[in-house]
């Protein structure tokens, strides 16, 4: 433990509980020492402290200790008072606001808020007028009557020697009037040592008159009378470096020199005076006083007797008083004496004496309730065992319980409360309990919010020197004294507070704190006219969504008010508002890839890559081959860059969120760019480069503007005004149009906030790699994907297709443009297309570009149908050359046909490519594409299968059955015509078209199974292989209505042929199995819905491609269910009894017996189950049901379980049942027929399937037949059965 | 609070959450699939530590928590507290546990994972089965590692098997 | 009542402060609540002063004020709890009760497979819902959405509330 008096509070005892020495002098002495600037105590109080006067000490006790450092405190008499407590606030008051600006100076200079590692370090030396501030606070609390340190000890008497008769001064100084109340009043002994001192002053001759006064003054009052002179230097001009004397001059003006006047031996003179009067005087009167009243005390007081007495004797006395500071005792009291002893000797570092004196009255002044002195003399018990060094929890108790009593008396004891309080703190802070001092700081702090502020900051001080320091509290406690600043207008103060306590809060997420401190900062800065830092510091609360809407909209009001005080528009990097969400972040280019449509442009990569991959020459090596055309223009390091084409806009998507709830207003989105002309030499290449990168991390938004002003004419940039809703997120494309060749940097995004505020967004190069690193530009460096080359200005071609539907019925026709605009000056030429689905869209030639559809297609005469002849090039999928002569001239335009047909139902995209190089070979690319898309959607229309059986009656005739259903919901539609196509095949038809058709036309949701004839004309196997497949001579049956006059269509022209040759490359894979198959085409339109139904519409048609109808039937049995296809019938009399006959057919040379199964289980097919069933099939053949047919008996019973599994899935009851047997048995002659009576009942009206029965056969082979063709048939078999649809309609 | 879920589900689950990280999404980088499984069991471990832990006092030590993980939390995962405890004071501990539950209705046949090289069939049959057992390890790894960075203790946790899972 | 709880993270970031007054005193609970950290870890760090057992999550009372009382909880994750309430005379019994099912409602939230670890807990419903059980008067005090609040401009009053301990 270090020794007590080397302690703070050691030293603060040691020279404020000192011997006061009470000054009365003449006018004469004061006009002496003022030649000096000076007042006669101010002259003398350099001299008041010994560091080493080395005076032997003998106390109560016997043996002696010597006394080093010692201090008598002067005072003129006037002096000796309770201070006015309003002269000693308006002092700190001003002491504090000087400290204020004297901080904020340096504060102002805003370097970051110390972290609080530094805080730590830097809290030992704490703002040093702390000190200051406490030591004037105890002042205030000085020279009261309740304890004795503060009343003189002595008495300096002095007299100038131009006084005339001197003596007479020298008694009437000391009469009663002029003496301080405290002798007056009783409260101590007016007898008290007396000195006397003359003064001379030398310039008023020699000191032959003075020394005579002295001994003349010796003569009368005694030994104790000293002469001092002074004023020894005649001119006045006596320099000295480390003048004593300002320190104690508060108010020193620093002009007049102190002290000028007073040379060397003066000063020793003074010295020595000092030194002498207090070893020689008044330690010795001390301690005579002290051995004096301890013998009295003791005689009274102590030993057992004394004790009893003295008790019995309060007791006796307690009821007569009872003011609020107990009794007044008089200097004559015991108690008086006592205290008197006790500080005596603490003055004299008698502690243990001091000690047992105070215990000895504290609890005297406790039974006499005189409280304050009760209080003062725990206070001095405290100190005293402090600086005894011995039992801490004493001393403390102590101090606390002073401090508590005083806190009792109210505003009477308010200040040695605080006096107390600093004591105690001081205390603890020796012993390293910071967390205490602070709450003893919290606790001295009253309503007077300068005085409280002071103490908080101190405490919280305390908070972070305390082991483990207390961040939490200390911010808290600096945001607490924080506030009493502003509320006494010490702003200064507040922001220096304030400021640290940021240091707690910075990067903790307690944001509601946080807005708080830097908001505030932010308004003071502002209310002292320093509003850059009031921005630094408001711009930390914008992106508050967290706060209430009121707060945000405080918030951003004040900000917004304090940038208009600037005065100049303010620019701010990454401002806040609004968020900018980087990842969202989409750069569009077009290099020799453009794009008819935004659309085309968000296609991924992979997939044009996959289209054009035979159409570019070598396009595995990408942008580079061509590159490598002109390094010598770029050079090396830029390959990998990004190349843009000057005119050409570069698009930049970007999302903007607003955190807050309030809207805000954007104006003038854009980018900021850069962009550095090309020049041969790489020098200035590389320097726009540094440049551009030194931009990235560059804060200067100024200096961004000035750059990009600069190149404001090399490029221009696209502006976007909106204003963000509250939490909106708005996407904004912002544009950048090159205008001359060079490198491109975007460098980031500015924009201007509710008109005042320009932010910046910097796009760091890491910013963008997550993105290109998934993004189509996955083969660019993420650093240079802000970065382009641009290259001097080329042709661009722009496509359309006019008019492409955006939706369709499955099997439309139609006949459509393709039109190639070429804005630039120069021609392209050698172009080449290429389609994704040439299933659906199919190039025509330049013939039929302005044909009108579709007559075009009906059949000519064969003079000049060649021209419409297939060609086998554009049917593959391979790529469409465009005449080599095609060269599309500046500023024209080109047309071409394109064949469209919905070849399938579902959302299909189309991908169209097409390639075109530069006339002018001079130009940095050689060629570009252009990248279509179009999304499109089929609904189904027609669903159609055929199923053909050989006819029972003739070889080589076949039976064609038609099952049709109309899946669209309002259309309906009406055949055309049917075409078999192949020479080997003529088709015919079976029944008159009008009983096929009852009604004209198909109306929607509508079923038929028509029959037709198919003839063969193979002459031998080999014929067919001669025959191309796809040179479509066929044969075709009119279905149009009876006697019209249209023309059948040509299917063997372009595109029919075409599309049917996609058809049947597509659907190819089903069946290779088997050789005999017959591909048909069914040729339907749609009945124009608003003229008479009975007319269908000739600008459109429909067809239907069926390719490999298998014609091969290994099953003997066929059979045909007759009866009718529509009826009406009254549901609400009765259900519908159906009628139907089967025709069984027995082709084999045997007998067959069938059974005919119906099961009602599943028999809830009604249409809309059947087109779901079916709206997945792909559109040949596959009806569903004809499976059973082609492929043997195993897929067939699977299929069978596939259908009744799939149907029993639907709605359990039944809308019709078989009446009758479930199962019904016949016997079949060989090669005869017979007829089979069936019955249904219907429930409710709709449209029925009643495929729902299975043909079970086995003929009954009689013994030795086997050739060889029934080998190849089988004993028995099962037939599914096919669909027969059935309309009921409810009866009127 | 604490609700129960059938053992078999787990064990379900967790079989099949293997096997769809090693198949399905990291078939060719095992040591991913390991990674990604580990991060799901960390993050289970990470919320059950926060339930079992509720009404107990802290704990002031390191081995209090392991011995928590030990007792406690293994028995609410796997219905047994481990059978052995070893550290070797310097921060490593070694938890045993004699017959892990959620392996002990697995069993690998050697054979069935076939195409082996023809030199010694059955170490290759062991190395495969081991492996595909270790990826079932990874899950309860990361509880564990879950469990106890979240009770304050960062460390690495590492599954090692003695002998192979089987089927009695 | 009760005034406010919170959920402060093992990294004394705050996870969920919800008051349930009226007044405008968000900043002066966030502070309440700040502070009272520096308590909790006192208590933590030397448990000689700490409550009834060793190392038991309930710490007892941290701030006796004249009109707040602040409890704290601290959870073997180094989660802590923390309850600033008016009504003077409180059982122990009953906030150790409070904390136990407000814990179990932590536990609860942060099960929940969306929550990141170490994210504020943006009232989820069940949290909310789990609160309410507070007291009496907290009910509809639950249901109402805590109204937005101006920055406070003077913090004064809370000298009273954090007389030092």
């Amino acid at each position: 433990m270090v020794d007590p008096a080397s302690t703070p509070l050691g030293k603060m005892l040691l020279d404020e509980i000192t011997p006061v020495v009470m000054v009365l002098c003449t006018p004469n002495v004061e006009e002496t020492c003022q030649k000096n600037g000076l007042t006669f105590v101010q002259m003398l109080s350099p001299f008041c402290d010994f560091n080493n006067i080395d005076v032997p000490v003998r106390t109560a006790s016997d043996q002696p200790y010597r006394l080093h450092k010692f201090r008598i405190r002067l005072f003129n008499a006037s002096d000796i008072r309770q201070p006015n407590l309003e002269v000693a606030k308006e002092r700190l008051k001003q002491v504090i606001t000087q400290v204020g600006e004297k901080d904020f100076n340096e504060l102002c200079l805003d370097q970051p808020p110390v972290d609080n590692s530094r805080a730590r370090s830097e809290s030992e030396n704490l703002p040093s007028w702390f000190q200051f501030f406490n030591k004037e606070l105890i002042q205030i609390s000085s020279f009261s009557d309740h304890e004795a340190f503060d009343h003189p000890v002595a008495c300096l008497l002095v007299v100038s020697s131009k006084d005339e008769q001197p003596i007479n001064h020298f008694v009437d100084l000391f009469n009663t009037n002029k003496l301080p109340l405290l002798l007056n009043d009783g409260a101590m002994d007016p007898k008290i040592l007396k000195h006397y001192l003359l003064v001379h002053d030398n310039q008023d001759g020699t000191s032959e008159k003075a020394t005579k006064i002295l001994t003349e003054m010796r003569i009368t009052f005694g030994s104790d009378c000293q002469l001092l002179c002074i004023n020894s230097s005649q001119d006045g001009m006596v320099e000295r470096q480390d003048n004593p004397w300002p320190f104690y001059k508060s108010d020193a003006s620093l002009k007049q020199k102190l002290g000028c006047f007073l040379n060397v031996d003066d000063i020793n003179e003074m010295k020595d005076l000092m030194q002498d009067l207090s070893s020689k005087h008044i330690i010795p009167y001390m301690e005579l006083k002290i051995r004096v009243l301890n013998q009295q005390v003791s005689a009274t007081r102590k030993g057992f007797r004394n004790q009893i007495k003295n008790l019995w004797w309060r007791k006796g006395k307690d009821d007569i008083v009872d003011s609020p500071n107990g009794p007044t005792y008089t200097f004559s009291s015991i108690e008086s004496q006592i205290r008197v002893l006790g500080d005596y000797a603490f003055m004299l570092r008698d502690y243990e004496l001091a000690l047992s004196n105070y215990r000895l009255i504290s609890t005297d002044y406790k039974l006499d309730k005189a409280w304050k002195r009760y209080a003062g003399v725990q206070e001095m018990m405290g100190l005293a065992y402090f600086m005894l060094d011995q039992s801490r929890k004493e001393a403390e108790y102590c101090m606390e319980n002073a401090f508590n009593t005083y806190w009792k008396m109210g505003p009477s004891g308010q200040n040695n409360a605080t006096r107390c309080g600093l004591w105690w703190v001081e205390m603890l802070k020796t012993r390293d309990q910071y967390k205490e001092a602070a709450t003893v700081y919290f606790r001295i702090c009253d309503e007077e919010p300068l005085h409280s502020a002071v103490m908080l900051e101190q405490a919280s001080y305390c908070y972070l020197l305390s082991k483990p320091p207390m961040l939490h509290k200390y911010g808290f406690h600096l945001v607490l004294s924080g506030d009493r600043y502003k509320k006494c207008d010490q702003v200064k103060h507040a922001i220096r507070t304030y400021r640290n306590a940021v240091s707690v809060y910075r990067g903790t997420t307690w944001s509601h704190i946080k807005d708080h401190v830097h908001f505030h900062i932010g308004q003071w800065y502002a209310s002292l006219e320093r509003y850059d830092l009031a921005i630094t510091y408001m711009l930390e609360v914008l992106a508050c969504s967290h706060q209430s809407k009121t707060t945000q909209d405080i918030f951003l009001r004040d900000f917004l008010q304090i940038v208009e005080k600037t005065g100049k528009n303010f620019e701010v990097l990454k401002l806040q508002l609004p968020e900018i969400n980087i990842s969202s972040l989409k750069i569009i280019f077009e290099d020799h890839r453009t794009y008819a449509s935004p659309t085309a442009a968000s296609v991924r990569e992979s997939t044009w890559r996959s289209l054009e991959e035979d159409m570019i020459p070598s396009l595995s090596s990408g942008r580079t081959n061509w590159l490598e055309l002109q390094s010598k223009l770029i050079s090396k390091k830029y390959k990998e860059s990004n190349i843009c084409v000057a005119g050409e806009a570069v698009k930049v998507d970007i999302e903007f969120k607003n955190p807050l709830q309030i809207s805000i207003s954007l104006s003038g989105v854009s980018l900021i760019c850069e962009l550095s002309e090309s020049s041969e030499s790489d020098g200035t290449k590389s320097d726009a480069n540094s440049s551009a990168t030194e931009l990235q991390n560059d804060d200067e938004s100024t200096k961004l503007t000035s750059r990009d002003m600069s190149s404001r004419n090399f490029f221009s940039l696209s502006e976007v005004d909106f204003s963000l809703g509250a939490g909106e997120t708005v996407a904004a494309q912002l544009t950048v149009t090159p205008r001359v060749e060079g490198v491109l940097q975007i460098v980031g995004i500015r924009w201007k906030l509710s008109g005042s505020v320009v932010g910046f967004y910097n796009f760091e190069p890491n910013s963008t790699k997550k993105k290109s690193a998934k993004g189509r530009r996955a083969n660019c460096s993420p650093s240079d994907n802000l970065k382009f080359i641009v290259i001097k200005s080329l042709p661009r071609l722009e496509g359309y297709i006019h008019p492409l539907p955006k939706s369709a019925y499955a099997g439309d026709v139609q006949h459509l443009v393709l039109e190639l605009r070429n804005q630039s000056e120069c021609a392209v030429k050698n172009l080449k297309m290429k389609i994704s689905h040439p299933r659906f869209l199919n190039i025509g030639k330049r013939e039929n570009l302005n044909m009108d559809f579709p007559s075009c297609l009906e059949k000519k005469t064969d003079s000049e149908w060649s021209c419409l002849q297939a060609n086998p090039s554009n049917m593959s999928e391979s790529i469409f050359m465009f005449p080599e002569d095609t060269i599309i001239q500046g500023e024209t335009s080109f047309l071409w046909p394109l064949w469209f047909r919905a070849a399938e139902t579902g959302n299909i995209s189309l991908y169209i490519t097409i390639y075109y190089e530069m006339d002018d070979v001079s130009s940095t690319m050689r060629y570009r594409t252009l990248r279509m898309h179009h999304n499109l959607q089929v609904l189904p229309s027609l669903d159609v299968s055929f199923q053909v059986s050989p006819c029972p009656s003739k070889l080589q005739e076949f039976l064609v059955r038609m099952d049709v259903v109309n899946k669209t919901s309002t259309e309906s539609f009406q055949f055309h015509q049917l075409s078999s196509v192949g020479d080997q095949w003529e088709i015919s038809l079976l029944q008159p078209v009008d009983t096929i058709f009852p009604s004209r036309s198909l109306l929607a949701g509508q079923a038929l199974s028509c029959f037709f004839m198919l003839k063969s004309y193979r002459k031998s196997a080999t014929s067919e292989e001669k025959t191309p497949p796809f040179a479509l001579l066929g044969s075709s049956v009119r279905l149009g209505p009876q006697g019209s006059t249209e023309l059948l269509f040509d299917i063997s022209s372009s595109p029919l042929a075409d599309f049917h040759h996609c058809e049947r490359l597509h659907q190819e894979n089903v069946h290779q199995e088997d050789p005999t198959t017959v591909d048909f085409i069914l040729i339907y339109r749609p009945v124009k819905s608003d003229v008479n139904p009975g007319i269908s519409d000739p600008a459109r048609l429909f067809s239907h491609h069926a390719c490999y109808c298998s014609i091969a039937s290994r099953s003997p049995i066929s059979w045909l269910v007759d009866g009718p296809r529509t009826l009406y019938h009254n549901f609400s009399a009765s259900f519908c009894e159906i009628k139907l006959s089967m025709t069984l057919y027995n082709s084999s040379e045997s007998v067959a017996s069938v059974r005919i199964n119906t099961s009602d289980s599943n028999s809830s097919r009604n249409l809309s189950d059947l087109m779901e069933a079916h709206a997945t099939s792909s559109g040949n053949q596959v009806g569903w049901h004809d499976v059973a047919l082609v492929t043997d008996i195993k897929v067939t019973s699977d299929v069978v379980e596939a259908k009744f599994g799939k149907s029993s899935s639907l709605e359990s009851v039944p809308p019709f049942i078989w009446s009758g047997s479930s199962s019904t048995r016949a016997q079949v002659e060989p090669l005869s027929s017979t007829k089979i009576p069936l019955q249904i009942c219907v429930f409710s009206p709709g449209t029925y399937d009643l495929s729902n029965y299975v043909l079970h056969w086995n003929l009954l082979l009689s013994n030795g037949e086997g050739n060889s063709d029934e080998e190849t048939r089988r004993s028995s078999g099962t037939c599914q059965g096919y669909p027969y649809h059935l309309t009921v309609l409810q009866s009127v | 609070m604490g609700r129960e879920v059938s053992e078999s589900c787990v064990d379900g689950l967790l079989t099949e959450m293997v096997s769809t990280y090693c198949n399905r999404f990291y078939s060719t980088k095992p040591e991913l699939a390991a990674r990604r499984i580990e991060a799901i069991g960390y993050q289970v471990g990470h919320q059950l530590s926060e339930r079992y832990t509720m009404d107990r006092p802290r704990f002031n030590d390191h081995l209090e928590a392991i011995k928590f993980i030990c007792k406690d939390f293994w028995s609410e995962l796997f219905k047994k507290q481990i059978d052995n405890l070893k550290t070797n004071h310097r921060g490593t501990f070694v938890l045993q546990d004699n017959r892990f539950r959620w392996l002990s209705r697995m069993s690998i046949d050697p054979s069935e994972n076939g195409e082996l090289s023809q030199d010694n069939p059955e170490a290759m049959a062991e190395n495969k089965a081991a492996q595909t057992t270790s990826m079932h390890l990874y899950f309860p790894c990361g509880i564990i590692r879950g469990a106890l960075s979240n009770l304050g203790i960062p460390c690495a946790v590492s599954a090692d098997m003695s002998n192979l899972p089987a089927c009695y | 009542m009760i005034v406010c709880v919170a959920v402060v993270g093992h990294q004394n970031n705050p996870l969920y402060i919800q008051s349930f007054t009226d007044a405008d005193d968000a900043l002066k609970l966030h502070h309440i609540v700040h502070c009272s950290l520096d308590v909790i870890d006192e208590r933590v760090n030397n448990p000689k002063k700490s409550g009834p057992t060793l190392n038991e999550t309930f710490l007892g009372l941290l701030y006796p004020t004249e009109n707040y009382k602040v409890y704290g909880y601290l959870t073997n994750t180094k989660v802590k709890f923390i309850l600033v309430t008016t009504d003077l005379d409180v059982r122990d019994a009953d906030v150790r009760n409070f904390f136990r099912r407000f814990h179990a409602a932590y536990v609860d939230a942060v099960s929940n497979p969306f929550h990141v670890p170490g994210k504020e807990l943006h009232k989820p419903e069940n949290f909310r819902i789990m609160l309410s059980f507070l007291h009496p008067r907290l009910q509809n005090a639950e249901c109402r959405e805590v109204k937005g609040k101006t920055i406070k401009t003077s913090v004064s009053e809370e000298i009273s509330s954090i007389a030092a301990v």
